[in-house]
């Protein structure tokens, strides 16, 4: 499992080389909840349980109708390689979509950077400015100490505004400086112990005794740099010819002290208080003594520890490298969300999907329950199981070594032609026509007997839930290897369809069916790695589990055709063959949809658990 | 030459013989002499199964009833004598029980003000056996706190004098 | 910034270290004790404390590390196990114009002024929490005369 931030970064290096410079229509993807995406829910388990009935006489006879026995959808998928109507893939989304009300709310949600969240903050400030009638500046240091919450500030500067400027140190205190350090219940001898700051302040700087006198008397001097020869700096105690640097308070310090000193408080985004007293340093300040603009840096670590003080709302993008966050502005629906077994599924802006609950990818049909319970799990096994996971295999029959250089399981020997499954190794001639059978978990005595797990000893009980746990995980694995694979593939396609627009005169849109179908394959792909997480916690013996699996093979199959489809180099059988990766798209999502809304039926059921 | 030789190891056989024998008797009667000693000093003074007791980690919450054990069972001398025993006197009885105890002991007497109090005392010294009568706590605060049993492995839950005695046999 | 680490030790032998509060050994500046007695108008009256001050590389900008002797000290603010102190002035309340003659008067204040908001030792911060001064002062008695503690801390 540690394979997460691979491909995660695999995935951000894929979205930025095909779609970030395109513009697909993204309202057919925008929302990610599947239930948006088609059919009711009441409809859909009204199907099933009639699918349930048909299915008991012959379980392994699957025809394509079987979440989808409504005619309307019958004439849809019957054959979709010769039905002609099945064209716009999109379009048919998008009325699906209108025929059904979820029942879960959509989310509303946007996708920031702290640059962003900084920016609203400056206009906040800017608002604020006729209310508080001091300099923007002072507002901001205002904002920052109370986290950015408006209606705290308001409320408390209604209260007390004057003590606010002094105690937060934008004003000094008239007279004794040490009368307020802290705002907020800190210790009982904080106070005490900035009157000895200053006693300590005396006693160490018997040589410049000037800035007692001074300190009396404040703003007499502005803040600023000055330059001062043979200056004894109270904090390195070195004497020096130096630019130093005060505030109002004349508390004087080295440049390269309060350099140091501002270095190490730049990350934790909190105000920074002259050493010697409450007085706050403010960005101009800042920026003066480092040389350059610093406080940005303060004011993009405040806001970062403003993200991470409000993450029920405010979420990182949980992709390498990237900086967005989602910003979810009511979260009242999420407990709804997770009562069905939906996942709040957002996007950022740089297209990375996420599950806003857990920061995963999306991983429908399994809920967070489950995903966090099987990446835990996996993540234990694996260590005992060592998997070898290798892109190479070789050839059941010749034994030369076989790269997969494309998602698709569909194996064809380059020496001695053989067809072979990839996953499971054996001839490929039953996998093609009929049942994917690979996606099947056999249980090999399931029939013989059935209590077996009350006679058998616990030994082999352990090695069953081991060797079954080994087969969900390895196909787990196999998908998600293959999905990386198909990334690669798709790397491609963006220079195909460069080459279509090349070669064959054909416009840049006419050509993103590519895009979409490379992209559709790849959603497929992860929900049918994440269908094995929700088989392997269902309950193996009841019917629902047994459509499920059903549904699995008919995704796989639909998944492993489109990648096949994907495979062709030659741009003008790409062109004929137009229909083909419509349908074939078309049929892959409405396959992920179907497989999705039974995992999600499991999960309500309570067929599948975590255990 | 043969037989003298022969008669040389023979004797050598013999003292070796001879010295393993009077060393291992003397360790064994030097042995049992320390035996006895023991036993002699765990026979002495005061109870027979201090010397047990002394290694336990007891915690006792002095209620009522183990004030009116006062003058039956010498808690001054357990005090003195075991070293990791401890008594938390609950808010009604710290002014009743008074002990006259050497003060280098006197810290093993907590008393508290409060009921929260007395099974935060208890959380902390986390001690290996408990001895509580819940009965003689105030109303509305006879309930266990549930953690505890996670703090002290063992409790007993006294309800009368007798049990009281039962622990500390006299 | 080592001549700031001399320049204390300078003044503290000039003004009289009544803390005892040196470097552990000659040549090492990085590694300070301090040794004290218990305020009278404390539970800790009559004791006496060792307190280490390990010392950053870059302190003064950051604040020395402190920590009682491991089992030695029952107090709110500090872990009995460890003997760390939670002290605001010690983390986000640091100035680098504190001294380490400071630091230890702090820690020394803090025997008499417990801070029950932020406790280490919960049992010590419920009982002062629920102002049980009698168990409070009675509970820190116990460990501060109890021989097992000093055993363990060895």
């Amino acid at each position: 499992m540690e394979g997460y931030a691979y491909e995660y970064s695999h995935d951000s290096s894929m979205d930025s080389i095909t779609f970030s410079d395109t513009e697909y229509p993204r309202n057919s993807y925008e929302n990610k909840n599947p239930k948006e995406r088609g059919i009711s829910k009441d409809k859909l388990i009204k199907n099933t349980i009639v699918d349930h009935v048909l299915t008991q006489e012959s379980e392994f006879d699957i025809d394509d109708n079987l979440l989808y026995s409504d005619d309307e959808y019958d004439e849809d998928y019957d054959d979709p390689y010769m039905n002609s109507s099945f064209i716009e893939p999109i379009s048919t989304i998008k009325e699906r979509k209108g025929l059904s009300k979820g029942s879960v709310p959509n989310l509303k949600y946007e996708c920031l950077t702290t640059q962003n969240i900084f920016e609203n903050m400056l206009a906040k400030v800017h608002h604020l400015q006729p209310i508080f009638n001091i300099p923007p500046e002072d507002i901001l240091i205002l904002l920052q100490h109370y986290d950015w919450n408006e209606e705290r500030l308001l409320e408390v500067w209604t209260d007390r505004m004057d003590d606010l400027l002094i105690e937060i140190g934008i004003n000094p205190s008239s007279g004794n400086i040490s009368s307020s350090i802290n705002g907020n219940g800190q210790m009982r001898s904080i106070s005490d112990i900035i009157e000895n700051k200053n006693s300590y302040c005396n006693n160490q700087t018997e040589t410049n005794k000037d800035e007692n006198e001074e300190y009396q008397i404040p703003n007499t001097r502005t803040r600023d740099i000055s330059f001062k020869n043979n200056f004894f700096c109270t904090i390195c105690c070195e004497e020096k010819s130096t630019e130093t640097f005060s505030l109002e308070c004349n508390h004087e310090y080295c440049i390269s002290c309060y350099r140091h000193y501002i270095e190490d408080k730049l990350y934790t985004g909190n105000i920074i208080n002259c050493m010697g007293c409450t007085l706050a340093l403010k960005n101009d300040d800042i920026d003066k003594i480092m040389g350059h603009p610093s406080s940005t840096k303060l004011m993009l670590s405040s806001i970062k520890s403003f993200v991470s003080k409000h993450n029920r709302n405010y979420k990182w993008c949980p992709f390498a490298d990237c900086n967005c966050i989602i910003h979810l502005k009511d979260t009242s629906s999420l407990p709804e969300y997770s009562r069905l077994h939906y996942s709040p599924f957002v996007k950022c802006i740089n297209l990375h999907k996420f599950c806003f609950t857990c920061g995963f990818e999306i991983h429908a049909p399994a809920d967070c329950i489950i995903t966090n319970e099987w990446v835990k799990k996996a993540r234990v096994e694996s260590e005992n199981l060592n998997w070898v996971l290798s892109h190479t295999k070789e050839c059941p029959k010749c034994s030369v070594n076989i790269e997969k250089d494309g998602g698709c399981n569909h194996m064809v020997c380059s020496s001695c032609k053989y067809e072979f499954c990839w996953i499971c190794e054996g001839d490929w001639a039953p996998h093609g026509n009929s049942f994917y059978q690979c996606t099947l978990y056999k249980n090999d005595d399931n029939n013989n007997n059935n209590n077996n797990s009350t006679n058998t000893n616990s030994i082999t009980d352990v090695n069953k839930s081991l060797k079954k746990y080994t087969f969900y995980y390895k196909m787990f694995n196999e998908h998600e290897v293959s999905a990386k694979l198909d990334w690669k593939l798709g790397q491609n396609v963006g220079n195909k369809v460069k080459e279509l627009q090349e070669k064959l005169g054909i416009s840049w849109i006419e050509g993103q069916f590519l895009t979409d179908s490379i992209r559709m394959l790849n959603e497929g792909r992860t929900a049918l790695k994440w269908s094995f997480a929700v088989a392997f916690y269902s309950d193996a013996s009841h019917n629902l589990t047994k459509i499920f699996i059903d549904n699995q093979s008919l995704l796989s199959k639909a998944v492993e055709d489109l990648s096949e489809l994907l495979q062709i180099k030659d741009p003008e059988i790409i062109m004929k063959r137009k229909t083909d990766f419509y349908n074939k798209t078309g049929y892959v999502e409405n396959r992920t949809f179907a497989l999705m809304e039974c995992g999600r039926d499991l999960l309500c059921k309570g067929i599948c658990k975590a255990n | 030459m043969v037989n003298n030789r022969r008669r040389k190891s023979n004797q050598l056989i013999l003292g070796i013989t001879l010295a393993i024998g009077i060393g291992t008797s003397c360790y064994y009667l030097w042995k049992s002499l320390q035996n006895g000693e023991d036993r002699k000093i765990s026979d002495t003074p005061i109870k027979d199964a201090t010397n047990d007791k002394r290694n336990k980690s007891r915690c006792v919450v002095v209620t009522s009833s183990v004030i009116d054990t006062m003058n039956v069972i010498p808690w001054s001398q357990l005090l003195e004598d075991e070293e990791d025993l401890v008594l938390i006197v609950i808010p009604s009885c710290k002014d009743r029980f008074h002990l006259k105890l050497d003060p280098r002991f006197a810290y093993k007497v907590i008393r508290c003000d409060t009921v929260l109090g007395v099974w935060s005392c208890i959380k902390s010294l986390k001690k290996q056996e408990l001895y509580v009568n819940l009965e003689e706590f105030p109303d509305g605060e006879r309930n266990m706190p549930d953690d505890i049993p996670r703090y002290v492995p063992h409790i007993t839950y006294w309800k009368n004098e007798k049990d009281i005695l039962t622990t500390f046999p006299i | 910034m080592n001549s700031r680490l001399l320049k204390e030790w300078t003044q503290l032998n000039k003004n009289g270290n009544k803390y005892y509060l040196c470097p552990i050994e000659e040549n090492d500046m990085t590694h300070w004790q301090s040794e004290f007695e218990g305020p009278n108008n404390s539970p800790y009256r009559g004791h006496k404390f060792t307190l280490y001050l390990d010392i950053p590389s870059n302190y003064p900008m950051s604040p020395p590390k402190v920590r009682f002797k491991p089992y030695s000290m029952p107090h709110v603010n500090v872990d009995w196990k460890t003997g760390a102190v939670c002290l605001d002035i010690l983390e986000s309340m640091w100035s680098p114009i504190f001294n380490l003659q400071y630091v230890v008067e702090s820690c020394l204040r803090l025997l008499t002024e417990p801070n029950g908001e932020s406790p280490l030792n919960l049992e010590l911060g419920i009982l002062l929490r629920v102002s049980d001064h009698t168990g409070y002062n009675g509970l820190i008695n116990y460990y501060l005369n109890h021989p097992h503690n000093s055993l363990s801390s060895k």
